[in-house]
């Protein structure tokens, strides 16, 4: 690895460790998988940077590659529950554990619930929103066009805004 | 970017950090040692093959049984090829982890489709001149004592399992191939 990449390694690093952690945890249910997988996106990034010349943001490199990363793993993975389009998808999916205390860790299993369950795309777009990265950042991410991402998010919204008290002004999308 | 809209969201991992560059190459040595591994373990099955091969026509030579010789040769030729087209596939697949999330989906699909789609010309095609040899040395053994007639009633059952079994393993492939192409169609339909 030249230096130059190693920096960039380590710049990512600083700015994205907790966002692929968080993508690691919401494609993969098993904590020790999902340790395993965010590794290996390290891994992918680190090889990948070699070949990063500025033909984009850094920070859509490192989600691409992320992402890419975590779809091949769902792709790999054991079968699990069908996956469900969004615009098929009424309401949040139960996370297994209706009667927990804690709030915020049913909401968070919630949403990750609802990610697993999603075809790639639609919980590419989703886990991305949920970052708070804008709708072109998310269109450059994905490659989708940002009508279809747009579509996404506002069917996400109207499952999110019945079950948890979030800001509507925040989140949009421009 | 946006305000996220779920903060819940992004206050989580937040003592998350990068993989060590020092223990990410121990991980990409270990990568390669695997895949050092699998190409051993496929050239000992190819090499094995061949040996099975000659040992099995080595003992229809030494029963005087040359038709059969001749089709255990001919099927072992078969397995070469279909592990070199194993090798070949597999070392020819592109991981540009890099492109757009669309890109790289359609990408995979296309070539698990391509791979699946054509297994009738790479991975069955070359078993089947074997599998025809060795069929008409079994007719022709059985021929030789008591004609053709007798040998395609005694022995046609084998042969008609054996290829509807290879017919049957085309279409399910096909058929996952379609499946694969349909999804290649939903994401272009996406945009």
């Amino acid at each position: 690895m030249t230096q130059d990449a190693e920096t960039l390694y380590r710049q990512a690093g600083e700015r994205f460790a907790p966002a692929l952690a968080r993508l690691a945890r919401a494609v993969e249910r098993d904590a020790e998988k999902a340790r395993d997988l965010e590794q290996e996106m390290h891994c992918a990034l680190w090889t990948s940077l070699a070949r990063f010349e500025g033909q984009c943001a850094l920070k859509t490199w490192v989600y691409r590659v992320a992402h890419n990363v975590a779809a091949d793993h769902v792709t790999n993975a054991v079968r699990g529950p069908k996956k469900v389009p969004l615009e098929e998808i009424d309401a949040l999916p139960s996370a297994g554990n209706p009667e927990t205390d804690a709030a915020e860790a049913l909401a968070l299993a919630q949403v990750a619930e609802l990610i697993r369950r999603l075809p790639s795309l639609d919980a590419q777009v989703i886990v991305l929103w949920l970052e708070g990265e804008s709708a072109a950042e998310i269109s450059d991410v994905t490659g989708l066009s940002s009508g279809a991402v747009a579509t996404r998010v506002h069917r996400i919204k109207g499952l999110l805004a019945g079950h948890f008290q979030t800001d509507p002004s925040k989140g949009e999308i421009a | 970017m946006t305000t996220p809209p779920f903060p819940n969201w992004t206050e989580s991992a937040q003592d998350a950090v990068f993989t060590e560059p020092t223990e990410v190459l121990l991980k990409a040595d270990r990568f390669d040692q695997t895949v050092r591994r699998r190409n051993i373990r496929e050239y000992a099955a190819g090499v094995s093959g061949v040996v099975l091969s000659l040992a099995i026509a080595g003992f229809f030579a030494w029963i005087g049984k040359f038709t059969h010789v001749a089709a255990v040769l001919i099927l072992g030729v078969g397995f070469l090829v279909v592990m070199r087209n194993l090798h070949h596939r597999a070392s020819r697949l592109e991981r540009l982890i890099e492109e757009p999330c669309i890109d790289h989906l359609r990408r995979q699909y296309l070539h698990q489709a391509e791979a699946l789609g054509s297994v009738g010309s790479w991975y069955i095609g070359p078993l089947v001149p074997g599998f025809l040899a060795m069929q008409l040395a079994i007719f022709w053994d059985v021929a030789q004592d008591r004609g053709w007639e007798e040998a395609l009633a005694d022995k046609g059952w084998a042969f008609a399992i054996g290829v509807a079994f290879l017919v049957g393993i085309i279409a399910l492939n096909r058929w996952a191939a379609r499946r694969l192409m349909r999804k290649v169609e939903e994401l272009d339909a996406l945009n």
